[in-house]
């Protein structure tokens, strides 16, 4: 029993050694976990403090980055670069210069802190500034940038200008970034902007680095503006230019009419000169029918020697009954020849005027009648003119546009029928549009030749002998109308033009 | 192998043999670790061999009895570190399901050098649950004593068989659990 107790009292004292040394090396564990956690707490610590210094750093980047690129021009991004980096730096003195290929210093810009309450806040009145960078060796400054074109800070004692009397400098340090190289004469403008420090307490170089990042943004976003500025002054002289084509286009438009108005000058004339012709006989008639009745009728002036008798003698030898009935047919004949005149020269007037292209309501079948008159001598022989005038909607248009678009139309289908012909001018009312057709039984437009027939100075006519312009212009002043327009045309079988214009209700 | 493992095997032996037992087993073997186990570090798996082969000797027990009966011993002492989810289990079969995707998980985030044997679950019928068993210590007989345990906890009836077995060469265990 004793032993057994003994037996069992050794093995109680091994496993209490054992859970001794057990426990032992328990705490060392604790111990090293202890220190663990202690140090990696340290760790967190410190990269937390690093993370906000990165969100810190990143929201100053993002935030420049997004209000860079709003700024309307240079000089506000400057500004708001200034701000922000004064801001970021903890409000060191912000000036921007540009340092010119002569070593002078220009476009000075300053930006004094808003946070005035801060107690590292740095004032320097502007005139301070000025004064110091009068100061300022320009030479070392532009070599300085020109062996390193990244933001550099600069000891700045050793960058005054030693000719000159420095007084005691209210700064130590410069840190200037360079946000620009501007080429003037094989040489650079640099544009920097320079952050002043009394001295290096307040100076973070992790900060000046994010400094240093946000650089490629500003430079981009001035490049951009300064390309910018290139673009809005070439679209304006694209704009100019575009004024004097369209000016000379109109130009264009009224010479076209004035040649057209040339070409049918002839026609017109014989159209007028004609009527004026039997006018002038017939009135030469009247003038001889006139002497005639007046022998007749002068007795009836003398009341006491009227011979009934002898005047009726006197009236049947001028033949007077014929001379009243041959005045009457001659009087009409000369009233419908001046009408014809006076129809011609309304149309050619109508076509001549050039002042005014404003659309106005009007009656396209009018306008194909005044086109057709001033065409009359052109196609009366040898062309058959079929009209379908059916149109009883008034379209907008200008009168002499469109007339002047009729007569080229008629002009061409006639040069398309040299021995003459038939051409069809219908009109008619398509739902909200009004529909003008112009028919020719003539040669027909080839297909390679049909894409090319609105295209300026395209034709096929012998050289001297067409412009190439009746039909773009034409078609351009039908574009003005809003038209729409189709040809069909088959070789040797005719072409038709149709133009389909909005109904004006 | 973690030191829990040991510790409560330890216990198991004090409870169910003696002191005397154990600190023989202890002094006879000369183990690496000197028996001293520190429940969250590793040790050497041959150690436990070796100590359930001693006991196995001395109490004339077939090695999957002794292991059985262990892992039912095993049992009470995980179920408390086991997260309250699993403790919570509605029933055995949840519980078992949850042996892979919970217990294990977080086993490995609390012990990320912890070697743990893989479970799966092929489709079984109503009454019947089957984990497919794989780890090169072949503790499959651990695992039938942890089931049991379980069942008792749950208060639920079971019969726990192998239709196959690492022992017998196959390549991983294919444990049953028949709910009765």
């Amino acid at each position: 029993m004793s032993n057994e107790s003994d037996a069992q009292i050794k093995a109680l004292e091994n496993i209490l050694k054992r859970e001794r040394e057990a426990r032992k090396k328990v705490e060392k564990k604790l111990e090293t976990f202890s220190r663990e956690i202690y140090e990696s707490n340290e760790q967190l610590r410190a990269q937390t403090a690093q993370a906000e210094d990165k969100q810190t750093q990143l929201s100053f980047l993002t935030g420049l980055a997004a209000e860079t690129w709003k700024k309307d021009n240079f000089t506000e991004i400057i500004s708001n670069y200034l701000e922000r980096c004064s801001d970021f730096l903890f409000y060191p003195v912000c000036v921007f210069l540009q340092l010119e290929v002569d070593y002078k210093v220009n476009y000075l810009q300053i930006v004094q802190s808003k946070n005035i309450d801060n107690p590292t806040y740095q004032t320097v009145n502007n005139k301070a500034i000025i004064h110091l960078f009068s100061q300022l060796d320009g030479f070392k400054l532009r070599d300085a940038f020109q062996q390193s074109p990244e933001s550099q800070l600069l000891n700045l004692t050793n960058y005054m200008d030693n000719t000159m009397k420095v007084t005691k400098l209210p700064f130590c340090f410069l840190y200037a970034v360079p946000l620009y190289y501007l080429q003037q004469s094989g040489e650079n403008n640099i544009g920097l902007a320079c952050f002043f420090y009394r001295d290096d307490k307040n100076i973070s170089i992790n900060k000046l680095q994010t400094i240093e990042s946000s650089r490629s943004t500003l430079t981009l976003a001035i490049e951009r503006k300064r390309a910018d500025k290139k673009l809005q002054r070439q679209i304006k002289e694209l704009e100019e230019i575009n004024n004097t084509l369209e000016k000379t286009q109109q130009q264009l438009v009224e010479t076209e009419k004035l040649a057209s108005l040339g070409m049918l000058s002839a026609g017109v004339a014989h159209e007028i000169n004609n009527p004026v012709g039997y006018v002038k006989s017939n009135l030469e008639t009247m003038q001889e029918y006139l002497e005639s009745l007046k022998r007749v009728l002068t007795p009836l002036n003398n009341q006491d020697t009227l011979d009934q008798k002898a005047l009726l003698d006197l009236w049947e030898k001028e033949e007077g009954q014929f001379l009243l009935n041959d005045s009457e047919s001659i009087l009409s004949s000369s009233l419908t020849g001046l009408e014809r005149i006076k129809e011609i020269v309304s149309a050619l007037r109508a076509f001549s005027r050039m002042d005014n292209h404003d659309l106005e309501p009007v009656d396209i079948n009018v306008i194909i009648k005044n086109a057709l008159k001033m065409l009359q001598n052109e196609l009366k022989y040898d062309y058959e003119i079929l009209t379908e005038l059916r149109a009883d909607k008034q379209i907008l248009g200008s009168e002499g546009q469109l007339q002047q678009v009729l007569i080229n139309l008629l002009v061409n289908a006639k040069h398309a029928m040299p021995m003459g012909g038939k051409i069809t001018i219908s009109s008619y009312a398509d739902k909200a549009r009004v529909v003008v057709k112009v028919k020719d039984e003539g040669c027909g437009i080839s297909p390679e030749n049909l894409k090319d027939i609105f295209n300026p100075f395209f034709t096929t006519k012998p050289p001297g002998e067409g412009t190439g312009l009746g039909l773009s212009i034409s078609y351009s002043i039908l574009k003005q109308h809003h038209a729409k327009v189709d040809v069909n045309s088959e070789i040797d079988s005719g072409t038709e033009f149709t133009m389909s214009f909005f109904a004006f209700e | 192998m973690k030191g829990i493992v040991f510790n409560v095997l330890q216990e198991f032996v004090e409870q169910n043999v003696s002191y005397i037992a154990w600190d023989n087993a202890i002094s006879t073997l000369s183990l690496p670790s000197n028996g001293v186990y520190i429940s969250a570090d590793n040790y050497n798996d041959e150690e436990l061999f070796s100590l359930v082969g001693y006991f196995c000797e001395h109490l004339t027990l077939e090695p999957s009895v002794l292991v059985r009966q262990f892992g039912e011993f095993l049992f009470a002492s995980l179920i408390e570190m086991a997260p309250a989810e699993a403790q919570n289990a509605t029933d055995l079969r949840t519980f078992l399901n949850m042996v892979e995707h919970l217990i294990h998980v977080e086993v490995l985030k609390l012990y990320h050098d912890a070697n743990l044997p893989s479970f799966d679950y092929p489709k079984a019928n109503d009454n019947e649950l089957i984990m497919i068993y794989r780890s090169p210590r072949k503790l499959c007989f651990l695992s039938e004593g942890l089931i049991l345990s379980a069942a008792k906890h749950f208060k639920e009836q079971v019969k726990v068989t192998q239709s196959q077995c690492m022992h017998q060469g196959a390549d991983c265990c294919q444990i049953h659990v028949e709910f009765l």
